[in-house]
């Protein structure tokens, strides 16, 4: 048998949900059920585990290249022979501005080409060579 | 709000209940595509969330906006819903999280106190009965929120209390001493009462 309170308890109804509630949900989640149909590439992708694991194994495929097929040789950059420079009168600053991307391997040449069309007036002013 | 939706995967646990079952075939209904089965998901379901997120909450407010949300919610699952394997204990997990965070932005809100809210009523017109129901009312609200919880999802779920540690997210042990808690705290309050 229930003690008293149990059974006080369950001689009672918890209070119904007010009626206006109903219409106020179900178009709420009509609503978001329509906007789902619409789904975007971000979310098929999420949602699909095959497309998923395809993904993922891109990934990991690449990182693996990456780390296996890339050999580092530690070579450090070498910075732009400031002979050429100065024999050139490349602008110092285009110089700078080249070797913090660790490209100066091929700046020397580029200082050359530029060197020899006259400097940097060969460039348009989106970057492209005139 | 807490973005982590229950796992699909709820094992029934108990006697037999045909309720759920027939939640289970509208989970596979709406998951199918069938939106006109949304409306008899919520005559059947309504009632029972609108319960547990009231008795979480103590604001008639807030429990219709958490059932909002728990439908919303249900809407976003598409498919995925399918997966559910007991979709009672499902939904009612996922309107007690969502009237945590309904709680939670209230009180990081700093808003007033809340009216004291029904939690108990009368089908007939009874007004004797009515007014032991505002008692009870009156003695639930001094309980915390966890307790309450925990003897709504026993007394008017129909929960085991497995199903209710799963639901809250405790040991079923943790769960069932809640409601000896809970219940031992009621009747204390009860007795303070008759007392007086």
């Amino acid at each position: 048998m229930k003690p008293d309170i149990e059974r006080l308890i369950d001689g009672f109804e918890p209070p119904p949900p007010p009626p206006e509630l109903r219409s106020r949900v179900l178009a709420a989640a009509h609503a978001r059920m329509a906007a789902d149909d619409v789904t975007d590439m971000w979310s098929t992708i999420w949602n699909n585990r095959g497309i998923r694991l395809v993904w993922a194994g891109a990934a990991a495929l690449l990182l693996a290249g990456h780390v296996f097929l890339v050999p580092w040789n530690g070579a450090v950059p070498s910075r732009v022979d400031p002979d050429l420079v100065a024999e050139n009168h490349v602008d110092e600053q285009f110089v700078d501005l080249l070797c913090p991307i660790q490209i100066s391997e091929n700046v020397q040449p580029i200082v050359g080409l530029f060197a020899a069309g006259d400097g940097l007036t060969e460039l348009d002013l989106e970057g492209n060579l005139l | 709000m807490t973005d982590n939706l229950p796992p699909h995967y709820h094992e029934p646990e108990g006697p037999y209940r045909p309720a759920a079952d027939d939640w289970r075939d509208l989970f596979a209904d709406l998951a199918a595509g069938r939106l006109a089965v949304l409306d008899e998901l919520y005559d059947a379901a309504a009632p029972r969330l609108y319960g547990l997120a009231l008795w979480k909450t103590g604001s008639r407010e807030d429990a219709a906006d958490v059932v909002q949300d728990v439908f919303v919610r249900l809407a976003e699952q598409g498919a995925r819903l399918v997966k559910v394997r007991n979709p009672r204990a499902w939904l009612l997990t996922v309107t007690n999280r969502a009237a945590i965070d309904v709680t939670r932005r209230r009180r990081s809100r700093h808003t007033e106190p809340l009216e004291e809210c029904a939690y108990l009523t009368v089908a007939a017109d009874d007004n004797e009965r009515t007014l032991e129901g505002t008692q009870v009312s009156a003695l639930l609200a001094s309980l915390p929120d966890t307790h309450r919880v925990v003897i709504y999802l026993k007394h008017f779920a129909g929960c085991t209390f497995a199903e209710i540690g799963a639901i809250i997210g405790v040991p079923k042990f943790t769960a069932a001493s809640r409601y000896r808690n809970g219940i031992e705290k009621l009747r204390k309050l009860m007795e303070g009462r008759d007392e007086a």
